[in-house]
């Protein structure tokens, strides 16, 4: 995985995407026990018009180094499906903009804290998104006055409390 | 053959459970990453065998620390 992030730190320092985190599983993974996935999930600013997000200088510069995209769907990146995903919501804008440095392998790179994660899902509502809290919430406590305070401010404590029944 | 170190409770057992769960979740990020391909090609296995579309484990490589 290390290589799939020193493609996706030189994207970011050449400017091609803005500042990028890591969530979704993946970033779960970094606080909680395994459980399975396949996609990287990669949330970060990208060039953007009104609502029209432009993913043609991103696909240009990945074709450049190899790597063929299909818009709408993963590329693989050294053998990883990687997704690149803008902030689509206020929570998950706050997750990228408060998200923290880890590093895998030598390699640095940053990830939605734990809290944000948790309440990334609450707000996306899946069922296997309650699945995964209860999975992530039995291995690793978050920090319960942080994980409050995401929730009032985004409306998610109804939610939180249905999901995590 | 003594088999007092086998005889459980219900409780103790999935203490035990529970303790190993949260020690998995205290592994480095790279063992963790291990733990998931191996997760993958067991549910590829799986689903191989049951006839249902499987995705590729990842193909690549966790340098041993």
């Amino acid at each position: 995985m290390e290589k799939t992030l020193r493609v996706i730190n030189s994207l970011e320092s050449e400017g091609i995407i803005g500042r990028y985190a890591i969530g979704g599983a993946i970033g779960l993974l970094f606080y909680a026990e395994p459980a399975i996935t396949y996609d990287l999930d990669i949330f970060c600013y990208l060039p953007q018009s009104g609502t029209i997000i432009d993913l043609g200088p991103l696909y240009k510069r990945l074709a450049e180094l190899g790597y063929k995209a299909t818009p709408g769907e993963h590329i693989n990146v050294e053998n990883i499906p990687v997704q690149f995903l803008p902030p689509t919501t206020n929570l998950v804008q706050e997750a990228l903009d408060n998200s923290v440095k880890k590093s895998f392998e030598d390699v640095s790179t940053r990830v939605f804290q734990y809290e944000h994660l948790l309440a990334i899902m609450a707000e996306t509502g899946r069922a296997k998104d309650k699945a995964r809290i209860a999975l992530a919430l039995e291995s690793a406590q978050p920090d319960k006055s942080k994980l409050e305070d995401i929730l009032r401010r985004h409306n998610l404590l109804d939610k939180w409390s249905k999901m995590t029944i | 053959m003594n088999t007092n170190h086998t005889n459980v409770s219900k409780e103790e057992l999935f203490r035990r459970k529970q303790s190993h769960r949260h020690d998995l979740a205290k592994l480095p990020i790279e063992e963790k990453i291990k733990v998931l391909i191996k997760l993958q090609h067991i549910a590829s296995k799986i689903e191989t065998q049951s006839g249902r579309r499987y995705r590729n484990p990842w193909d690549v490589q966790v340098i041993q620390k």
